[in-house]
């Protein structure tokens, strides 16, 4: 989001986006589409398939996906997977590897002894690098290597539990930072992190209610949630494509709860028209049981499989707001206030 | 006793606190965390001049209420909103961005040193509910003054070297 703030403001000029889609995923899409079309801004997009974003982009850069290269991904669990090439990529389209290390050739990045600063090609030799950057970190990959990978369906680094003794990383002198606030995203100095006197518990830190900076109000009186089905996975660049996941959730809905519907005169199944000080939605209506008050939206939809209809009314992040969490840096993406009528 | 004056330097320091974060937010509006931020602090000082107002009555220093924002206020408020849009495009916004925080950081200090003042005063002349009250409030003005600090880190970087 900062990123984005900084191109808005002339500051960015070079823009590479990679094997994400912006101009779905982030809030106030209006305002994103605009970022990314300036004329002092060259956007690279490296995707597998032509995105919303990519369609914005000066360069676009086709890129192999998994089963087309060969490489590990780490699962939020922390389980580390080695995914082996089963095809080669189709056209003109390399790995995300490649065209870095192509791009670090082409820019001729050397380190002092005039040898290339990078010393790695292939995936296991990136591999063993970041074995050795993470060695005696708390994120540590240095027992994982390719052939123990091969030889099971994953391993989690830190071992199957961490923190068996009650004993956390707040050694000032080991952890990977200080820390913030948690309202105002204000870091803490070493000085006020080693007053805490962790000394290897872990740090608890309350925070009171704030309300949201967009409140339901007389013009805008529901507050809109965004999400996800399980058929789809962020903006669909690949569950779209899948036939059986597309056919499960082929186009956006608009959830609202009963009373709500009532009392807007709509009924399960008609099109409404859901509005934002920043844009709108149009699709047809789930009455469900959801509580009183809220709209619920998923966020998965965007423009690249819509049959000659022109507009930027599907995507739910037409609606949402600019704004993030000042610690995580996460964007509000489950309030911002709405209307809704039938369309 | 002195305590009254210092109380009502206090309770003006925090209204102009209050308006100093209320205009800057407007003015980096395209700045959406500074924007909203700034918007949250600004109430939370006229909340804390809310709260002091009783204080300094008790002690013979009555603080006047007609500092409500008027007409012209909110004129200015939109002019500067609909000016930050444009502001927002230019590079130059974050130097302006940098010059407006220090300023900030600089009036929440001085907030600050004003609640210490008190603080010392409310203990000295043994009265519990303000010491609770300084104890609580201080802490906050504390956290305004560091992330215009942290805000000040974060920008600089980016302002500065591009």
């Amino acid at each position: 989001m900062q990123i984005f703030r900084y191109a808005e403001q002339g500051s960015i000029s070079f823009l590479w986006i990679i094997g994400t889609n912006p101009a779905v995923s982030l809030p106030e899409l209006d305002r994103i589409r605009s970022i990314l079309a300036q004329d002092r801004l060259f956007v690279v997009v490296s995707d597998a398939f032509l995105t919303e974003t990519g369609e914005l982009a000066d360069v676009v850069l086709p890129t192999a996906l998994w089963g087309e290269k060969t490489g590990t991904f780490t699962n939020a669990d922390r389980t580390v997977h080695l995914s082996e090439q089963a095809v080669e990529p189709p056209g003109e389209a390399r790995s995300d590897r490649e065209i870095f290390l192509d791009f670090a050739d082409r820019l001729g990045l050397e380190d002092k002894d005039g040898q290339p600063l990078l010393k790695w090609r292939t995936p296991e030799e990136v591999f063993n690098a970041w074995r050795e950057c993470s060695r005696g970190r708390p994120c540590d990959y240095s027992q994982i290597s390719y052939d123990a990978l091969r030889g099971g369906s994953g391993i989690q680094w830190g071992g199957e539990r961490l923190y068996t003794e009650g004993e956390f990383p707040t050694d000032p002198a080991y952890c990977e930072d200080f820390g913030h606030e948690l309202t105002t995203g204000v870091t803490f100095s070493e000085v006020e992190f080693k007053a805490l006197n962790a000394a290897g518990r872990a740090i608890l830190k309350p925070a009171p209610y704030i309300p949201s900076p967009e409140e339901p109000g007389d013009d805008y009186p529901l507050r809109l949630n965004t999400g996800r089905t399980v058929y789809h996975f962020h903006t669909r660049t690949k569950t779209g494509r899948a036939p059986q996941l597309q056919g499960a959730a082929p186009d956006v809905w608009v959830e609202l709860a009963q009373a709500d519907a009532e009392r807007l005169g709509i009924s399960d199944g008609d099109v409404v028209r859901v509005e934002s000080p920043r844009g709108r939605v149009e699709g047809p209506a789930r009455v469900t049981g959801m509580r009183e008050g809220v709209v619920f939206i998923p966020f998965h939809y965007g423009y690249w499989d819509r049959d000659g209809r022109n507009g930027h009314d599907r995507a739910a992040n037409e609606l949402t707001i600019t704004l993030w969490d000042p610690a995580s840096k996460q964007p509000i993406y489950k309030t911002a206030a709405v209307r809704v009528e039938r369309a | 006793m002195k305590l009254g004056p210092a109380l009502k330097r206090l309770h003006e320091a925090e209204l102009d606190l209050a308006g100093d974060f209320r205009k800057i937010g407007e003015r980096h509006a395209a700045d959406h965390d500074v924007y909203h931020q700034s918007r949250t602090f600004s109430m939370q000082c006229e909340r804390h001049a809310e709260l002091l107002g009783p204080i300094a009555d008790r002690y013979g220093s009555s603080v006047s209420e007609d500092d409500a924002p008027g007409l012209w206020d909110s004129v200015m408020e939109a002019v500067r909103r609909r000016s930050s849009a444009g502001l927002g495009r230019r590079p130059v916004s974050g130097v302006v961005l940098l010059r407006d925080l220090r300023e900030l950081y600089l009036a929440a200090h001085e907030t600050l040193i004003a609640w210490v003042i008190v603080r010392q005063g409310a203990m000295a002349v043994r009265d519990k509910e303000l010491l609770e009250l300084a104890k609580e409030l201080q802490r906050e003005t504390d956290l305004q003054m560091k992330w215009a600090l942290t805000h000040i880190k974060v920008s600089s970087p980016q302002v500065l070297a591009s």
